[in-house]
């Protein structure tokens, strides 16, 4: 895996469906400077076509990491967890929950369901920013993860 | 003298002195001497006897015959005389015997009086004991009959059923309630089975049965089916009750009429889920209200702050005043709701409440308050401090607010300093946080502890007004009190009371 201005893009697919975050996520990510392309699908149920490469998305890419809400229309953001650490083709994703929900439950739950890491969304944008170039720091420059497939 | 010359002539002989004159004329001419005088002396018989010496002379002889007729007579006279006296002589004599007899019988008689006295005092003492035995039992009658007047006024003058059974449960006695409340006489009660009266006559009966084996049954719920079909509930409690020998004669039990009661109950638990409930929703809707205004709030905050990062100086100097103070009211808004989740949380994330030993909460306060106690240069001591029953985390909360409260209210030209204490009051411990800063005027008491009161502009003294209502409800999940005692310009001292646990030590 690469980042900074050399190598591949990495394929992130975020799921959430409030434009505001999806901008507010895309800009933090412009700021910390990662190349990527972010696909973003606004339900649990669209995500999960993407993942799968079903229909519209038949020609979409393998994601390299999942930044995933919980929050989400149709199929929430747990049930995509479990759907995704399921599918022996999808598990080995890592799937980073990022939220507004501090409640202990959720963090239990997620943590159940394998989640990778569970990311409360900071109220300010300073904190968003940095949560943000964290999340790139670690996943896109410490981790070695498997090749995509 | 007369002469008797013929018989006739002698009738006047039997004048005795006619006799005499003539016997003597004749005595003293022809009767030896010693025969007149027997004649005279009247000894008729031996005078006969010498007279038969005497030649007679035909007259005298008429005479004589005379004589003897007439001695015949006064003989036959005298025998009957004889005879009389003899026959006066028996009865005398049986008189007489009579008269013993009747003196023995007399005496028998005697006897038997006496015999008959002795009984009859005998009887007259029995009389007298049974007289008094009489009036005791008319006394305990009487007394029995007040008894059993006063059992029925006691009975009668209870507004409970009361009424008796016999061992298998059919009704003995009723009282007049139990007429008012079943609508059934009294006559109509006794004899009839207990469980008929009640809609479940099973449990009815199991009720009288619990009684015999357990020698009483309390606060036993049963429903009455009325006369007229009314249902009643009430609350059954039953004795039994025993010879003096100890053998079950019968069960008294009393009911109670429990309608208003239950529904008293009834609503009150009514009230008491709907007050549950809305207090539940209260608390939801200022969690989830609080929760969910976060996700537009932080839009509005992450974009002001992204126009202020990206644009400060593109625009002109109006547009960065604006966006200024857009951003301001923006993250105060975000700290009110920050504090009013905190506020909410403090009642729906309850724990069970545990041993929570007051030093170490004192202990993470402080060292949460780490940056604010050295900058500002307080100085804070305590005494010792108990374990109390509740929510460590809370604690630290509560704790933690009240420092810093005292903190952020010191005066400048003085150390800041802060005791805290607890005593032992009655059943409670009494906390109080004291401090030496610019104190609160007593108006403001009560007003404090609301969510959002504020005394002091946001610009000396930042803050939401939430810390010290989140304090009051912390202290009042625990079951305790707080309140405030200030002197403006000399400092303040807090309180607030914990249940004691019975057990716990300094």
């Amino acid at each position: 895996m690469n980042t900074e201005e050399t190598g591949r893009p990495v394929e992130i697919l975020l799921v959430e469906d409030n434009a505001g975050d999806i901008r507010l996520t895309q800009e933090a990510l412009k700021d910390a400077k990662v190349r990527n392309n972010m696909h973003v699908t606004r339900d649990g149920v669209e995500a999960m076509s993407f993942l799968r490469r079903e229909g519209k998305y038949a020609t979409a890419p393998h994601p390299g990491i999942i930044l995933l809400d919980l929050n989400l229309p149709r199929m929430n953001g747990r049930e995509v967890l479990a759907e995704i650490k399921k599918d022996p083709n999808l598990k080995h994703i890592p799937v980073v929950v990022l939220t507004t929900s501090e409640a202990e439950q959720d963090i239990v739950e997620c943590y159940g369901l394998h989640v990778n890491c569970y990311i409360t969304k900071p109220v300010g944008l300073g904190q968003f920013m940095k949560v943000v170039k964290s999340i790139k720091d670690f996943w896109f420059t410490m981790v070695k993860l498997p090749e995509n497939q | 003298m007369q002469k008797i010359k013929t018989p006739h002539d002698a009738r006047g002989l039997l004048n005795m002195d006619t006799r005499a004159v003539t016997t003597s004329d004749a005595m003293s001419q022809r009767v030896p001497a010693r025969a007149a005088q027997n004649i005279r002396r009247g000894h008729l018989i031996r005078g006969m006897r010498d007279i038969g010496h005497i030649e007679w002379k035909p007259w005298e002889q008429e005479v004589a015959m005379m004589q003897r007729i007439g001695e015949q007579q006064r003989f036959g006279t005298a025998n009957r005389f004889y005879s009389t006296l003899e026959r006066i002589q028996a009865l005398l004599e049986s008189v007489h015997e009579s008269e013993q007899k009747l003196q023995a019988s007399n005496e028998e008689m005697e006897a038997t009086n006496e015999e008959l006295q002795a009984s009859n005092e005998e009887m007259e003492a029995t009389t007298e004991e049974l007289q008094a035995s009489n009036e005791e039992m008319e006394a305990t009658t009487e007394e029995l009959e007040r008894s059993n007047m006063y059992r029925q006024t006691l009975m009668n003058s209870m507004l409970d059923i009361l009424m008796t059974t016999d061992p298998e449960g059919v009704i003995t006695e009723v009282n007049r309630a139990t007429e008012r409340i079943s609508g059934y006489t009294r006559q109509k009660l006794i004899g009839q089975p207990f469980r008929k009266f009640f809609t479940d006559p099973e449990r009815a009966q199991a009720g009288i049965d619990e009684a015999l084996t357990k020698n009483e049954v309390s606060n036993y719920e049963l429903m009455v089916v009325t006369k007229d079909g009314r249902q009643v509930p009430v609350s059954y409690n039953a004795t039994v009750v025993r010879e003096p020998s100890g053998k079950i004669t019968g069960v008294v039990g009393s009911a109670r009429d429990i309608a208003e009661l239950k529904q008293a109950e009834e609503q009150k638990r009514l009230t008491m889920e709907e007050l549950e409930r809305s207090n539940v929703e209260l608390g939801q809707f200022a969690y989830v209200s609080s929760h969910d205004l976060q996700e537009p709030l932080r839009m509005v905050s992450s974009y002001t702050q992204l126009l202020a990062e990206r644009y400060k100086g593109k625009l002109d100097a109006d547009a960065d005043e604006f966006i200024a103070y857009a951003v301001d009211g923006a993250n105060r808004m975000q700290g009110m709701i920050n504090d009013l989740l905190a506020y909410s949380r403090v009642s729906t994330e309850s724990k069970e409440f545990k041993p929570t030993d007051c030093e170490a909460v004192f202990e993470r306060a402080l060292a949460n308050l780490e940056g604010a106690i050295k900058e500002s240069g307080t100085v804070v001591t305590h005494d010792p401090l108990p374990t109390v029953m509740g929510e460590t985390l809370q604690f630290v909360q509560l704790f933690q607010n009240l420092i810093s409260n005292a903190i952020k209210f010191r005066r400048e030209e003085e150390t800041s300093r802060i005791h805290i204490s607890a005593e032992q009051k009655g059943n409670e411990w009494v906390f109080s946080v004291r401090d030496n800063g610019i104190g609160i005027d007593p108006e403001y008491k009560e007003r404090i502890f609301v969510v959002f009161q504020r005394l002091h502009d946001k610009e000396k003294y930042s803050g939401t007004g939430v810390g010290l209502a989140i304090c009051k409800k912390i202290v009042q999940r625990h079951g305790g009190k707080i309140w405030v005692e200030s002197e403006p310009g000399r400092g303040s001292t807090f309180y607030f009371t914990i249940a004691r646990r019975g057990d716990e030590q300094l």
